[in-house]
C-alpha cells in the first residue's frame, strides 16, 4: 500500500486494538508492529497514532501507565480493558466480513484473488 | 563580531538532539491553549521517546545521527497536523453523550450557538408580528421619557427599541456567534459554524417563505447566506486565533510571541 499521511481513524482504531490483543505495548512498539505485520505495506505518520490512543483511552477501551526502565527514557504503555477487548473482537469480525464481501465482489468481476 | 552558533557548528549527535528538541517545541507550541498542560507534557514525553527510538532505528541502518533524526521527524509527521488531531481526539473523545458521538462535539456546540441566535431572532420577529401595538417593547423609559431626561439629540432619535432588535441584532449576531464558536471549539470552528449555519439558512428560507411575505422570507435567507455565514465563519477562526495567541502570551511571555 502506498504511504499515507495518516491512517483513516476507523482503520487506525482497528489496527491499534488488534495489535494490543497480544499484550501491552508503547506507542512506538504499536507503530512498528503494524508495519511489521503488514510487511511495510501500511506505512503512516507515527504521530497520528497518538490521537487514536488518546481517544480510545478516553472512551475506556484502553488504559495506560508510565514505565521507566533504569537508565532509559520513560514511556507510556497501553493495554486493552475488557471493553477494549470486546471492541477488538467486534472490529476483527466486521473486517473479516467486509473483506469476504469485497473479495466476492472482486472475484465476480473475473479478477483472481491473491493466494 | 561572531554571530550566534549555527546548527552545523555542533557535532552530529548534538545536531540530531537539537532537531528533535526543536520539533518537540513546535508540537507543544501547537497545543498551547488547546489542551491541558498535563496532556501537553504527556504528549511531549511520548513523542520524545518515540523519536528517540525512531532515530536509533534509522541510525542502526548506518545513517549519521542527524540524518536519522531528520528521517524520524519526517516519519513522525507534521506537528501542526498532529496537534490538530490530538486536540480533536481529546475534545471529541469519550462516551459522554451519544449525540456528541454521532454528530461530533464541535458540530453540536456550533449548532447550539447558531440555533440560539436564530431562536432569539425568530422570537423577536414573532413579537414584532404579533404585538404590532408596540406593547411588547414598553420599557420603564420609552424614547419620550428618555428625551426628557437626556434632552440633547439621542442617537437614532426617530427609532424606537424595535429598530434595535430587528435591525441591529441581525448585524451583531454573526460576530457574537463566531466569537463564541472560536472560544468553545478548539479545532476548525469555521467548519462547524458553516455546517450549523447552512441548517439555519434552510430553516429561515423554508419558514420565512411559508410564514412571511415571500420576498421577506427570501431576503432573510439571502441575508444570512451572504452576511451571517461568512462573518460568523471568519469571526470563529479569528476568535480562536486570538484566544490561542492570548494563551500563548500567557505561557511564553509577551516578548517571545512574534
Amino acid at each position: 500500500m502506498a504511504e499515507d499521511k495518516g491512517l483513516q481513524k476507523s482503520t487506525a482504531t482497528t489496527l491499534v486494538l488488534v495489535v494490543l490483543l497480544d499484550g501491552a505495548r508503547h506507542g512506538y512498539d504499536i507503530a512498528r508492529e503494524v508495519e511489521r505485520r503488514s510487511e511495510n505495506r501500511l506505512m503512516f505518520s507515527h504521530g497520528t497514532l497518538y490521537p487514536v490512543l488518546y481517544a480510545l483511552e478516553k472512551s475506556g477501551d484502553l488504559e495506560s501507565c508510565w514505565e521507566q526502565p533504569i537508565g532509559e527514557r520513560k514511556r507510556r504503555v497501553y493495554a486493552l480493558t475488557d471493553s477494549g477487548r470486546r471492541e477488538a473482537e467486534k472490529a476483527i469480525a466486521e473486517w473479516r466480513e467486509f473483506s469476504t464481501a469485497m473479495s466476492k465482489v472482486i472475484g465476480a468481476n473475473g479478477h483472481e484473488q491473491p493466494a | 563580531m561572531p554571530g550566534p552558533p549555527l546548527l552545523e557548528d555542533f557535532d552530529d549527535e548534538s545536531q540530531a538532539r537539537a532537531l528533535v528538541e526543536d520539533y518537540l517545541d513546535h508540537l507543544a507550541a501547537n497545543l498551547i491553549g488547546r489542551v491541558a498542560s498535563e496532556d501537553r507534557a504527556r504528549l511531549k514525553d511520548e513523542a520524545a521517546f518515540h523519536l528517540e527510538r525512531l532515530t536509533a532505528h534509522y541510525a542502526s541502518q548506518g545513517r549519521p545521527q542527524r540524518a536519522a533524526a531528520e528521517m524520524a521527524i519526517q516519519q513522525y509527521g507534521d506537528p501542526s497536523q498532529i496537534a490538530d488531531q490530538i486536540t480533536l481526539s481529546l475534545y471529541e473523545g469519550g462516551r459522554a453523550s451519544r449525540l456528541f458521538k454521532f454528530f461530533g462535539r464541535a458540530n453540536v456546540t456550533a449548532f447550539a450557538i447558531v440555533g440560539f441566535a436564530q431562536f432569539v431572532y425568530v422570537l423577536l420577529l414573532q413579537l414584532r408580528v404579533f404585538a404590532p401595538s408596540g406593547a411588547a417593547y414598553d420599557l420603564p423609559l420609552d424614547p419620550g421619557d428618555m428625551r426628557v431626561l437626556l434632552p440633547w439629540p439621542l442617537p437614532l432619535p426617530q427609532h424606537p427599541l424595535d429598530f434595535f432588535v430587528l435591525y441591529v441584532y441581525p448585524i451583531l449576531a454573526p460576530f457574537l456567534i463566531g466569537w463564541l464558536a472560536g472560544r468553545w471549539i478548539p479545532v476548525r470552528p469555521a467548519r462547524a459554524v458553516t455546517g450549523a449555519m447552512l441548517v439555519a439558512i434552510i430553516y429561515s428560507f423554508v419558514v420565512g417563505v411559508s410564514v412571511l411575505p415571500q420576498t421577506a422570507g427570501l431576503l432573510l435567507a439571502i441575508f444570512q447566506l451572504a452576511f451571517w455565514l461568512p462573518i460568523s465563519a471568519a469571526m470563529a477562526e479569528a476568535s480562536l486565533a486570538m484566544n490561542l495567541r492570548r494563551k500563548l502570551r500567557r505561557s511564553y511571555g509577551e516578548r517571545h510571541v512574534a
